[in-house]
């Protein structure tokens, strides 16, 4: 499969940047393009330009502040598992991000690149050819859905593996625009809706992610269930982070809904309860709720929410191994 | 002890193994030639329907187009690997059958337009109802998707040997059980492909064709495209795994081919992977009832099977494969009475052809599965219930068949005891269970005299040795193997020579890969071209040696004189003196072979032997099973294999490994999943078979035996592994958690729901 035409640019400031996604609404950025460009020979998206990242300046590092560990949206996720504090401190996100793919697609793929990824879905990720045996579904442009068999609704699931494991450590991210940056919970910018599952403006940019100096103060851990040792997205994936100071607990889970979900009614449950076997009776329960399963993959309904109480009680049980 | 051979036996690495290392070796989609154009073929969209018209001017006419082409203006002329089950057309002639099925081809300056030009291909359909089961489309009144073929069943087996009923009526335990295997991929990391050129000086036309089967293809092209066969010649450059799926023609081939003759140039065609998976081949979903009727002490005294094949909407090989998956059920164990009766049943999905085992694994499955559920209700061990039904060398055979040489029940012994099978079997914790599963192989088919092999051997002035051979290496080894049988005989290094291979106009015929027939059949033909030219040299030296040519010896770089190593003469040497003599060089030796036997049968009519010989193996497997996720770890395979005498003991171990993993694939990962006839994961990412991260500890043994018609002692070992591995694992899972799975591929769902409803 070859490449569909496009124009390409490679702007060197990131307001030039913003103006040429401005200026082409059918724009897309590239950053590692190992995402992007398997679409695009699927003629699932199609951009009419595509806007690449790799020359923008100072966007591949991580760095540690005072507040903060501070991740450019550029730093290949090897560069980011292989951070001597992101090993130590923040187990849950080099997990994750050392799971993603395979070993070529943690030196091409970008964190950022890995969060802004697109939603999956049995009958978008598959050949123009493959698609032309059913209409154009919403997601691609046409009209109906044929995961929910409906109109107007798209189901598709986002399958990042690193988006989890930063949900549970409550990190942020700085979004520049033409006329400056602003910064945003993580969980803001994913809008639920499997069509646009990015609430990014138009013409921003993600620059940056922050994580709070908080998120090293304590336990966390990245479970991910998958087909095979590699290559594969994950079937379920849930980051579970527990503060060693207040207790206090956040639980995110991926490839289960449209975006990634914080398991708030579990993590509200557990809030100020030992984790014992007693406790752990209500995870199943408690997680499935935050899901909205469709049979958008190959994968099995039943089996994923196995998944889903299994992969967090799991974590929790890990977590209590180590208070 | 002296060592017995120098080049045969000793694990020597693979020809082409640096140029395949180093990235210089050339598959089909490497060759560029100047002026080449690219070609794309339009496949259906729905999975039943009426073509009522094919409009292409718009394709016609997009800058860069050269050429497109229909069904419709092709030669009327079908095709398909056994003559007398051709159904196929290169493009489909008035009707699609499935999903992908070829309805025209474009050829263009470049692969952009050329894939931008079959979008604007525009088909009238007339969509018609469509069946997707074969217990659905055997039905009256089912959509009928050949003309002509009544219940959709296009070839149907009923063999019975020795009375069953009666074996049933003297059984102390009669079980009938029902089983089902999944459809599987191939999946070769080579992409099909073709590139033709055409010669009007020489009014040929030349495919180089990512193809296991070269001699055959010739003849399928030459066929459909209505020119002799001396106009075509097949080119086989590296190819990167077949395991039977290459061994038709494709639509890549004719259409290449055809554009190449139309327009002067050179056409390339090259299929993506989700092609590969949906429109060339697959192994055959199969439902199968197996009667079993037993002694109490687990003697086999009968087996009744009822079995139906998905086909797809093609035939490919149906006839064959439905026949060896009959026969093969009366090996590795003594099977006294057995009926057969198996359908194949055309369905709207993808086409179901060779693939490793060829219609044995799915009948293998069923069979170990079944004799461990026996030995279960007979309180009986399978290890033990396996060699004593073992069958013996030179014992007389219900299917005619004649083993030579039978290392089977050593093998069941050998497996099981690196397995640790008396300290493991029924006493590992829960989770954690050994299985073995038993299977036999031909090697290559007897008297069927368009499966013979040539070869020409020829030592030049510099006493350099050059092979050539139709064989079609497709990543096995068959080059290197055929090159030491020669060395060997020669008596000079593996170094010394060449081989060319797999060219229909330059090497000799050849059937090609599948059967697992090239050591014995190309490789005897290799070995008796060699002889010759050996004799002619010791003919020449005796003198010169005073001894007489029966007594020399070629070894090691020397001819000498048996018993009197110290009377020698180095191989160049001798053929100098060859030359010095004025005798006529090249010195060439030329052989035919194939193999011969006094009751030849190709099992359709009247049962015989089928085979020059039969590879047997054990292959048992510990396994251990997440009881949270379900998910099923091998973690070890220890294989037992009577491949007669290995010529390269490192190139069985390949096949070996690439079974277990493909076994693996079998057991737990892979199934070509289809909604309403549309394939659903035709990607390496969504089919997912295991990767070298799932791959167990793997351990071989060799049982050698000495066959007196391989060269060298040698009989297969391609497929006959490919058998056991998927019935072991499984058995093993039963052992680990007491669940019987009897349908694969047996998922972690599968299992997380069968351990629930054990609570
Ligand atoms: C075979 C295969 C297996 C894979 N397995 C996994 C897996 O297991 N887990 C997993 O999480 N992913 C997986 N991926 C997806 C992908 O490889 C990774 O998510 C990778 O991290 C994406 O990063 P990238 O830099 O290559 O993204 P790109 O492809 O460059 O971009 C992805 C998307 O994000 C947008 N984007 C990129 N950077 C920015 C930015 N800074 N601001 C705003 N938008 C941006 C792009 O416009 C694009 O839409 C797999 C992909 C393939 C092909
Ligand atoms: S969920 Fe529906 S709309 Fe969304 S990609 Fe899948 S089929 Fe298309």
């Amino acid at each position: 499969m070859r490449l569909p035409k496009f124009d390409y640019r490679r702007p060197e400031r990131i307001q030039e940047a913003c103006a040429i996604l401005l200026d082409q609404p059918c724009a897309k950025l590239m950053a590692g393009g190992t995402d992007l460009l398997v679409n695009m020979k699927h003629r699932a998206e199609t951009p009419s330009t595509i806007v690449s990242l790799k020359a923008l300046p100072d966007l591949d590092f991580v760095q540690k502040t005072n507040s903060a560990l501070r991740i450019g949206a550029l730093t290949p996720l090897k560069k980011v598992y292989n951070d001597p504090f992101v090993a130590a401190k923040l187990p849950a996100l080099a997990i994750a991000a050392s799971s993603v793919g395979s070993y070529h697609h943690q030196t091409m793929g970008t964190i950022g690149g890995n969060l802004c990824q697109q939603t999956r879905c049995k009958y978008f990720n598959q050949s123009k050819w493959w698609r032309s045996s059913r209409p154009l579904c919403f997601k691609a442009g046409g009209e109906l859905c044929h995961v929910a068999k409906r109109e107007g609704v798209c189901y598709s699931t986002y399958c990042g593996d690193v988006a989890p494991a930063l949900l549970a450590f409550g990190a942020e991210v700085i979004l520049t625009g033409a006329h400056g940056l602003r910064q945003v919970p993580l969980e803001e910018i994913f809008s639920g809706d499997g069509k646009t599952p990015l609430k990014i403006g138009r013409g921003e940019i993600l620059t940056e992610i922050v994580i709070p100096n908080q998120a090293a103060d304590g336990f966390s851990t990245y479970g991910k269930s998958a087909n095979r040792g590699s290559i594969d997205f994950p079937i379920v994936g849930a980051a579970v982070w527990r503060s060693s100071s207040t207790g206090e607990s956040r639980i995110a889970l991926t490839a289960v809904d449209r975006k990634p979900v914080r398991a708030r009614r579990l993590e509200d449950f557990l809030e100020g309860k030992q984790l014992n076997e007693e406790t752990f009776q209500a995870v199943d329960g408690l997680v499935a709720k935050e899901s909205r399963l469709m049979p958008s993959s190959i994968d099995s309904l039943s089996y994923k929410r196995k998944l889903m109480g299994l992969l967090v009680q799991s974590a929790l049980s890990e977590a209590r191994g180590g208070e | 002890m002296e060592k017995q051979f120098s080049v045969v036996g000793r694990r020597l690495p693979m020809l082409d193994a640096a140029a395949k290392v180093n990235g210089s070796a050339q598959f089909t989609d490497d060759l560029m030639l100047p002026g080449m154009l690219h070609g794309k073929i339009l496949r259906s969209r729905l999975p039943h329907a009426k073509i009522l018209n094919v409009d292409v001017s718009k394709a016609a006419r997009l800058r860069g187009v050269k050429g497109v082409v229909t069904g419709a203006e092709i030669p009327d002329r079908q095709y398909g690997i056994v003559p007398k089950a051709r159904d196929e057309y290169a493009l489909a002639k008035g009707k699609v059958r499935y999903i992908g099925d070829e309805i025209a081809a474009v050829c263009a300056i470049d692969q952009e337009i050329a894939e931008e030009a079959v979008e604007l291909i525009e088909v009238d359909y007339e969509e018609l109802p469509s069946v997707f089961d074969p217990l659905d489309a055997i039905k009256e009144g089912a959509p009928i998707i050949h003309e002509g073929v009544a219940n959709n069943t296009s070839f149907a087996i009923r063999k019975e040997f020795g009375d069953v009923e009666g074996a049933f009526a003297a059984s102390h335990l009669v079980s009938e059980d029902s089983f089902y295997s999944q459809p599987v991929n191939h999946a070769p990391l080579e992409p099909h492909s073709a590139v033709a050129q055409h010669d009007p000086i020489r009014g040929q036309v030349v495919l180089w064709s990512s193809t296991q089967i070269p001699f055959f293809l010739r003849r399928n092209l030459a066929a459909t495209l209505q020119i002799p066969e001396s106009r075509v010649r097949v080119i086989k450059p590296k190819v990167g795994g077949g395991f039977g799926q290459k061994i038709d023609m494709f639509a890549k081939d004719f259409c290449a081919a055809w554009f190449a003759m139309k327009l002067g140039k050179p056409v390339k065609f090259t299929y993506e992977r989700d092609e590969v998976f949906i429109g060339t081949r697959q192994r055959h979903p199969m439902y199968l009832k197996v009667k079993t009727g037993m002694t109490k002490d687990g003697k086999i005294l009968g087996q009744q099977f009822l079995a139906y094949a998905d086909g797809g909407a093609y035939n490919s090989t149906a006839p064959t494969m439905m026949a060896l998956s009959c026969f093969f059920l009366m090996v590795p164990y003594h099977v006294p009475n057995l009926l057969y009766e198996g359908y194949h049943v055309y369905t709207n999905k993808p086409v179901g052809g060779a693939m490793r085992g060829h219609g044995i694994p799915q009948a293998r499955f069923a069979v170990e599965r079944q004799l461990d559920m026996m030995a279960e209700r007979l309180n009986l061990d399978p290890a033990e219930i396996r060699w004593k039904n073992s069958i013996k060398a030179g014992e007389p055979h219900p299917g005619g068949f004649v083993i030579n040489t039978c290392g089977f029940a050593e093998s069941v012994r050998a497996a099981a005891k690196a397995i640790g099978w008396k300290e493991k079997r029924g006493k590992l914790p829960f989770g954690r269970g050994v299985g073995l599963g038993g299977a036999s192989f031909p090697s290559g088919v007897t008297n069927m005299s368009h499966i013979s092999s040539g070869a020409v051997v020829q030592v030049g002035q510099d006493a350099s040795v050059n092979v050539l051979t139709g064989a079609a290496d497709i990543g096995q080894g068959a080059e290197t193997v055929i090159a030491q049988i020669v060395a060997e005989v020669l008596g000079v290094s593996l170094d010394d020579v060449r081989v060319t291979a797999a060219d229909t106009g330059a090497t000799p015929l050849d059937p090609g890969t599948f059967g697992s027939g090239v050591t014995v059949r190309a490789g005897n033909a290799a070995r008796i071209a060699a002889e010759s030219v050996k004799k002619r040299l010791f003919e020449c030296v005796a003198d010169e040696l005073e001894a007489n040519p029966e007594d020399l010896v070629a070894k090691d770089g020397v001819i000498f004189v048996t018993g009197s190593p110290e009377i020698n003469i180095p191989f160049a040497k001798a053929l100098k003196a060859y030359q010095y003599k004025d005798l006529p060089m090249p010195l060439v030796g030329r052989a035919s072979w194939m193999a011969d036997t006094s009751e030849p049968t190709t099992l359709f009519n009247q049962p015989g032997n089928f085979s020059p010989s039969y590879s047997f193996m054990t292959q048992a497997a510990e396994v251990e099973v997440d009881t949270k996720t379900g998910k099923v770890k091998v973690i070890k395979m220890a294989t037992a294999h009577d491949c007669g005498r290995p010529i390269n003991p490192m190139l069985v171990e390949g096949q070996l490994e690439g079974s277990i993993a493909g076994g693996m694939g079998q057991a737990l990962y892979e199934n070509v999943i289809t909604e309403k006839g549309q394939v659903m994961n035709p990607s390496f990412l969504d089919y997912g078979f295991p990767t070298t991260l799932e791959v167990p500890e793997m351990e071989s043994i060799d049982i050698e035996t000495d066959d007196p018609v391989g060269p060298f002692g040698a009989k297969e070992a391609g497929e006959g592994t490919q058998l056991s591995p998927a019935p072991a694992i499984v058995n093993a899972i039963y052992d680990a958690i007491g669940v019987h799975f009897n349908e694969l591929p047996v998922t972690p769902e599968r299992i997380l729901k069968a351990l629930e409803e054990r609570k």
